[in-house]
């Protein structure tokens, strides 16, 4: 089915404007809800900026900038500029404000987000009694909403290409490598329950999924965080060092989409440590508090991510003059 | 030529990031060694921890049997500032939550935490004598009775002889006028298998309470009287019930000489409710 520009922007507009609606019930009622031996816990999204932050301040700006601003950022783009171009029939233009909306797009992990909730329900099921609350599903819907709005409002790649975009990307996947390993030797986060009070690593925290019965979020969340940074890193290195070589060019184009795509999943397992650090503050009962790998690694999937968005895609379809 | 553009800084200081934290975390980690214990239970490889004085100096990383199925082997990755535990003279043992007859409940903390391992290196490593030699492999030790916390080198040491120890336990305490003057060291059997001698530490504020002619006794040291009105008890019995496994005595109010280290009684065979009324004036 084709559209027109003006049924497009009808479309994106209005699902950007049920998506701002959705916006605010997402962020404050409860994704999650735990409760043990009578006590309960809730938590919104705000809660969950708020109480990282007295903890690590870092990676509650990280939160806040991939599930807060940039989302907000996207949303108030597409609806201002659909106000601006409802009734004109063009392409929209770049400048500024939209290059930053496009940037943003790698940055907005609602999704992520979404998974991460139901991973950190299965992680907790053995600690205490988990339920999901009303904020997961207005997130859901918001994601969706805002997917349909977004995907809706194509904006045009930029004349010129990024300058000297491959030593660029070239030197943040080298940045990344640097920080991913350190960020699986140290602790991620901090548990401490009845029996048991101990800090494990990005594997060990990884695999603690495998111990129930959800193999599936499981798998999802090991290659997301475990497998995938490694195989970015090295694939960006490749791309990088073969752009002006026209041979695969189809697989290589094939492979930056899927780097596109995979990136900001990395950012899963930060996720999943924020909400139980925001969510299991039940005192000598259960305690999770996050540690230093967390923030290499988050700092590593920044890193990542500037190494993708830096590199330009149209290199590999030109051949060089 | 291109130029070269300024990100290269970024991986630069994150190489350098990298070989810091690097380092430092290879130099955080000590030395591993093994210790022998007869039961892993609650022992859970990768998260119990070795405490020496509460501060945790190690962890459990591994789990096995010996070849001929006699102990269980942990290893143990001890942290670098730690090291000197491993080596020759180191005593290891399990904490576990513990109930002491009905004195008194031990390590409750580990109800929540788990069971942990304590140890204590040398009593040389922590007065800077020279290190021992280098060992990484032990084997636990019970752990060293309270005694250990309380014993001062002047304490009153007596030895008091009795025909059982069955209503005796060590590390429970030693009471004069209900009042916990001592505690029992350790109990042994003589050389003979006869008789068994109960080593009892009186701290050394209440020594003069002691004298040659007091008389001690322990729960068995009671009455029973079959009547028509039924059985009745003669007894200490209110410290049978608080204090089980604790060792009580008296002084005549006309006291005898005071005593020095290694004294020896008998314990009471025939209780006598008079030894409460004993008032004597002693100091």
């Amino acid at each position: 089915m084709q559209f027109d520009y003006k049924s497009k922007r009808i479309l994106s507009l209005s699902f950007a404007i049920t998506a701002l609606i959705l916006f605010i019930p997402a962020n404050l009622e409860p994704v999650m809800l735990i409760s043990k031996l009578g006590r309960i816990e809730t938590a919104s999204l705000f809660d969950i900026i708020i109480r990282v932050y007295e903890s690590s301040c870092f990676i509650a700006l990280i939160n806040s900038f991939c599930l807060f601003i940039s989302p907000v950022y996207i949303l108030l783009s597409l609806i201002i500029n659909g106000f601006i171009l409802i009734n004109k029939d063009q392409e929209i233009i770049l400048n500024p404000l939209t290059k930053l909306h496009k940037d943003l797009r790698a940055w907005n992990m609602v999704e992520v987000f979404i998974v991460a909730i139901f991973a950190s329900m299965i992680k907790l099921n053995e600690l205490v009694d988990t339920e999901i609350g009303s904020g997961t599903y207005y997130f859901i819907a918001f994601w969706l909403s805002l997917q349909i709005a977004d995907r809706a409002f194509d904006i045009s790649d930029p004349q010129d290409l990024i300058s000297k975009s491959r030593q660029k990307s070239f030197a943040y996947a080298l940045t990344a490598l640097f920080l991913l390993i350190p960020a699986n030797l140290f602790a991620i986060m901090h548990i401490s329950k009845p029996g048991l009070s101990h800090a494990s690593n990005l594997f060990e925290s990884v695999m603690e999924l495998f111990h129930g019965e959800a193999w599936s979020v499981g798998i999802v969340v090991f290659m997301a965080s475990f497998c995938s940074p490694w195989f970015k890193i090295f694939s960006i290195f490749y791309l990088s060092i073969t752009t002006s070589n026209s041979k695969y060019r189809d697989f290589k184009e094939g492979l930056y989409n899927f780097l596109e795509v995979i990136g900001k999943w990395a950012m899963v397992d930060i996720f999943i440590g924020s909400l139980l650090v925001a969510i299991v503050r039940l005192d000598s009962l259960a305690n999770v508090s996050p540690k230093p790998g967390a923030l290499i690694f988050a700092l590593m999937v920044i890193a990542s991510i500037l190494a993708s968005n830096s590199f330009d895609h149209r290199l590999l379809k030109y051949k060089k003059k | 030529m291109k130029k070269i553009t300024i990100v290269w800084i970024i991986p630069i200081l994150a190489a350098f990031a990298c070989y810091f934290s690097v380092k430092a975390y290879f130099d955080s980690k000590g030395p591993e060694i093994e210790v022998l214990i007869p039961s892993a239970d609650g022992i859970q490889a990768g998260k119990t921890e070795v405490k020496y004085n509460g501060i945790p100096v190690g962890k459990v990383i591994n789990l096995d049997v010996t070849n001929n199925l006699d102990y269980i082997i942990l290893k143990i990755e001890l942290l670098k500032k730690a090291e000197g535990i491993a080596q020759a003279g180191s005593k290891f043992w399990i904490v576990e939550p513990e109930i002491t007859g009905l004195r008194g409940l031990k390590n409750i903390d580990t109800l929540v935490s788990g069971k942990f391992i304590a140890t204590e290196p040398p009593d040389g490593a922590t007065k800077g004598s020279p290190i021992s030699k280098t060992q990484y492999r032990f084997t636990a030790v019970d752990a060293p009775i309270k005694a250990d916390d309380k014993e001062s080198a002047n304490d009153l040491k007596i030895r008091v002889i009795a025909n059982n120890a069955f209503a005796m336990e060590v590390g429970s305490g030693v009471f004069y006028k209900g009042v916990e003057v001592g505690f029992i060291k350790n109990i042994k059997l003589n050389t003979h298998g006869q008789n068994v001698i109960a080593y009892i530490n009186i701290y050394n504020e209440y020594r003069n309470l002691v004298r040659t002619n007091s008389i001690f006794w322990d729960q068995t040291t009671f009455k029973v009287k079959f009547g028509f009105d039924g059985i009745r008890f003669k007894g200490n019995i209110f410290d049978k019930v608080v204090n089980f496994g604790s060792i009580s005595f008296a002084t005549p109010n006309e006291a005898g000489q005071r005593i020095g280290n290694g004294y020896m009684f008998n314990i009471a065979s025939v209780y006598d409710e008079e030894w409460l009324n004993w008032n004597p004036t002693l100091y």
